[in-house]
């Protein structure tokens, strides 16, 4: 296991990772890290720094100055972000002027940190630098990879808490990372197995996060050297739900515990953005072209093709709706003003050119595509400026769709298993045809943005295609109930109400009225902890990632009432 | 004629077709006349009357009565909409392609041009449903003195019909292309790149590319629009590399494999079905080895050695890429553009 560890900590960067992880290594061990990495400059040489028990027994500064990989000797000497100058840095300006007032007594350790080894040609150099600086004051600890591994397995990972069965599942997932499915498999069972240790105390819980968090960047750094992140891109989804589950209840409330739960947390939630920026990296730049997705998906099949690029529309609406989340101070999604530069402005053009130039998108063709669907509507929603680019998109979708379910070519079916989507439609009969819709939570979807967004078009189609062919299609809409709280965050299937038999009207008021009653007299929504901490992605994550439709309270806000003024032109 | 019909039914119509099987070299041209005009009546079921019919077609065209032959077969397509077509008037169809190639192009414009589905259709499967060289149009469309709209009726019909054989579908385009002079040549040649090229970017590439690099042609500068158009998409598609995220997963690799082989094994039972070379031969399955050998005992009580090598046999089949991209939106393109209308 130390060699999956020592792995994982070479391939560490210097920024944002490495020094991002060491924190919460240090928190673990009992040390209390009083200056953290932000973004930016370090503060004189110093990446972290914290006071806590050396060897002696004596309380102690100790102050980190991070490096990457191997320590060669350009790393070393030579250069403005060189280690021996971040060294002189601590020693002459953070030492005499940057120690809080409380630790001015204490002796200082200067850590020298990096993911891998001293190279044997600057040894020499660093030792005798070492030598010729330590003072009674002032002391200096080598912390290579070798060291860090030993402190991650007696520390974060340590055996009493990580079990055998845990590593192996960790060691498995490394192992199986170009398997997603699989390596998805046991990283799962491995967050499971941490979550159900019992733990009383809240700190215990903070560890246990903390352990899923260092699980979460072995599992990414390994997808990241095999060039394939699916498996930690989905694990940190997954993570990133569980840690809610344990964290929530100590989230926004006062003391060290909450302190530490939201740093944690917060710590998650970056490392999860860290891997859809891998992710993000290979497909972004080329959304604006022409079929480069589709055709990128290495398959024959139409199939594939349609539920990658769907799958794919999902995570890039997530990630935009992030970026809504952090720009805005409203309890719900809202609509918000973009400048050309806005990350959200960008995003939410990198979305409408993927579907643009993807025409899968256009031809949704299974139910559970509402997902992805709903989160993409919602990201041009807030957007504010894209409302033409909504009307035209359901235009697309309700024509295609509509057309698709006259010819018995692949209209969208309540089936979601690959194995009876690869073969949909089965038969080109009507009795398959009304077997197949039984049920829809997309049209109900669609009516409602089409309503909102005076895509008469859309929105009258609709109310045809209902009324002459979808009378036995119970058009829903997924709503929490009481037990959502325990089952969204781990993926439970046993909760929350589906609001059946919606209709849907030529003018939409008929259909907006129905849904609005229901949110009016269902408050289960607004009890769900998420909400209640003003977290509403991390509802959004649970439904992408659980394939559960988006519950129309969250997005409502965003779709103009038919009637209203506000519509969009 | 027509009151022997009456009276005497299909047999005077069979007699007719024998007639035209069996003398047509010793029919005047007035005889000819009135056999054909009796002939448009010969029912589809009658399958004696038909082959007859065909084969003396078929020697008409080589005779050099095309013109003629083609106003029967149209008769008697429009006729039998849903019975006949090429597939029973295969001789004749074959006399059209090897001996009256020009006459068989006229066949296809005059039948795109009619907008009649059931002509079209008879024409896509004559001239492009065959494993053959692809049909390569050389036609004059100049003749047809057709006007831009009409230019631009013929290439889409072009399209929607040789869809799947694109190089076929592009030549026609190119021989539009030589006869329009106005700007509607802009966007006939850009059905070139959308939607062939775009679906096609194998072998009709190629072709194209040759053209671009051939004799002197007014159709050249639409080609080798539509060609650099392929190219700057293409470089598109490449930029972004192998995305491993995007492969469907090991499970859903074998249940797509398992189900297109079920759709494979299905065409090949299919196919057996209908295949005269199967039913005259027997099967045997070899299990391992490039060869059989087998023993018989002949007329002398000895065994002789039969030995076989076996040899091998592929064909290749480019399938449009939008098939897969896109499979409705190329569904509705080939509906529209099978179907529409010249307007008015």
């Amino acid at each position: 296991m130390k060699l999956v560890i020592k792995e994982y900590l070479a391939s560490l960067k210097e920024r944002e990772e490495l020094d991002a992880m060491l924190p919460n290594l240090l928190s673990e061990m009992g040390f209390t890290v009083y200056s953290r990495p932000g973004r930016g400059t370090r503060q004189y040489g110093v990446d972290v720094a914290a006071v806590g028990t050396a060897d002696d027994g004596q309380r102690k500064i100790y102050l980190f100055s991070v490096k990457q990989g191997d320590l060669n000797r350009q790393d070393w000497d030579g250069t403005p972000q060189a280690l021996r100058s971040s060294l002189n840095e601590i020693r002459d300006a953070y030492i005499p002027t940057c120690i809080p007032s409380e630790y001015q007594n204490l002796g200082v350790v200067i850590c020298l940190v990096f993911g891998g080894d001293i190279k044997e040609a600057v040894h020499q150099e660093v030792r005798g630098y070492i030598r010729s600086n330590t003072t009674t004051n002032v002391s200096y600890e080598e912390w290579n990879g070798d060291r860090l591994a030993d402190l991650i397995l007696s520390g974060i990972l340590r055996e009493d808490m990580f079990t055998g069965d845990m590593l192996s599942h960790l060691r498995k997932a490394a192992a199986m990372v170009e398997e997603p499915d699989i390596a998805y498999a046991h990283f799962q069972k491995l967050v499971d197995a941490i979550v159900k240790r019992p733990a009383k105390k809240q700190v215990a819980r903070i560890s246990k996060a903390r352990e899923i968090y260092m699980c979460l960047w072995v599992l990414f750094t390994w997808g990241r050297e095999a060039n394939n992140v699916e498996a930690p891109y989905r694990a940190s989804e997954y993570a990133v739900l569980r840690a809610w589950e344990l964290l929530n209840g100590m989230i926004g409330k006062k003391g060290r515990e909450a302190v530490d739960a939201g740093i944690v947390f917060n710590d998650l939630v970056e490392l999860h953005f860290a891997v859809w920026d891998e992710l993000a990296s290979k497909i972004l730049p080329h959304v604006d072209k022409r079929h480069a997705i589709s055709a990128t998906v290495p398959s024959f099949s139409s199939l594939d093709i349609n539920l990658k690029t769907h799958e794919i529309l999902g995570r890039i609406a997530l990630r935009g709706l992030w970026l809504a989340w952090t720009k805005s101070q409203s309890a719900l999604p809202e609509p918000l003003e973009t400048t050309e530069d806005d990350p959200l402005h960008v995003i939410a053009m990198q979305l409408f050119g993927l579907i643009d130039n993807n025409p899968a998108l256009q031809s949704p063709i299974s139910d559970e595509q509402a997902v992805d669907i709903a989160l993409a509507l919602m990201l041009l929603g807030v957007h504010g400026g894209l409302k033409k680019a909504i009307g035209s998109w359901l235009d697309v979708l309700v024509d295609r769709t509509y057309a698709a379910y006259r010819t018995h070519g692949a209209y969208p079916t309540c089936k979601w298993s690959y194995w009876d989507l690869v073969e949909h439609p089965t038969e080109k009969t009507d009795e398959y045809r009304k077997e197949a819709t039984g049920g829809s939570t997309l049209f109900p979807l669609l009516a409602l943005w089409a309503g909102g967004y005076r895509s008469g078009n859309a929105l009258a189609t609709l109310a045809k295609f209902k009324n002459k062919h979808l009378e036995h299609c119970n058009f829903q809409l997924w709503f929490p109930d009481s037990d959502s709280e325990a089952g969204l965050y781990q993926g439970s299937d046993r909760h929350g109400d589906m609001l059946s038999n919606i209709p849907v009207d030529a003018e939409g008021v008929e259909t907006r009225e129905y849904v609005d009653t229901e949110c009016a007299s269902n408050d289960n929504f607004s009890k769900l902890s998420a909400i209640q901490l003003g977290h509403w992605p991390i509802v959004l994550l649970a439904c992408r990632h659980y394939r559960l439709p988006v519950p129309p309270q969250i997005w409502l806000s965003l779709v103009p009432c038919a009637d209203s003024e506000d519509q969009g032109t | 004629m027509s009151k022997a019909v009456e009276l005497y039914g299909e047999r005077v119509l069979h007699h007719c077709a024998s007639a035209l099987f069996s003398h047509r070299e010793h029919l005047s041209d007035a005889m000819l006349e009135v056999l054909l005009e009796a002939l448009e009546d010969v029912k589809p079921s009658n399958h004696g009357s038909i082959k007859s019919v065909d084969v003396g077609l078929s020697q008409l065209v080589k005779m050099g009565k095309g013109q003629r032959v083609s106003e029967f077969l149209e008769a008697i397509f429009q006729a039998n909409p849903d019975t006949l077509s090429f597939k029973q008037f295969d001789s004749v169809g074959h006399a059209l392609t090897t001996k009256d190639r020009a006459l068989a192009e006229d066949m296809a414009v005059r039948w795109l041009m009619s907008g009649n589905q059931e002509l079209a259709s008879h024409m896509s499967s004559l001239l492009g449903g065959s494993a053959r060289e692809p049909t390569i149009f050389e036609v004059d469309i100049s003749t047809y003195a057709l006007s831009d709209n009409e230019a631009l009726f013929l290439a889409r019909k072009a399209v929607g019909w040789f869809f799947f054989h694109p190089i076929t579908a592009a030549s026609l385009i190119i021989c539009v292309l030589r006869s329009v002079k106005s700007a509607m040549a802009e966007t006939i040649g850009d059905l070139l790149f959308e939607p062939l090229l775009l679906n096609y970017s194998g072998e009709l590439r190629d072709h194209l590319s040759a053209r671009v690099k051939g004799p002197k042609d007014r159709a050249k500068p639409h080609i080798h629009r539509a060609v650099a158009k392929l190219d700057a998409y293409l470089d598109d598609l490449r930029a972004v590399g192998f995305v491993k995220e995007l492969e469907p997963s090991e499970r859903e690799r074998l249940i797509e494999r398992k189900q297109q082989s079920e759709r494979m094994r299905q065409i090949q039972k299919q196919a057996e079905q209908s295949s005269v070379l199967m039913s005259l031969i027997s099967k045997s399955i070899i299990l391992h080895g490039n060869g059989s050998i087998s023993y018989q005992r002949g007329a002398d009580g000895k065994l002789h050695r039969h030995a076989m090598k076996m040899g091998g046999f592929s064909t290749s089949w480019e399938a449009p890429r939008l098939q897969a991209i896109d499979p409705f939106g190329v569904e509705m393109q080939l509906r529209q553009l099978r179907s529409e209308s010249l307007a008015a």
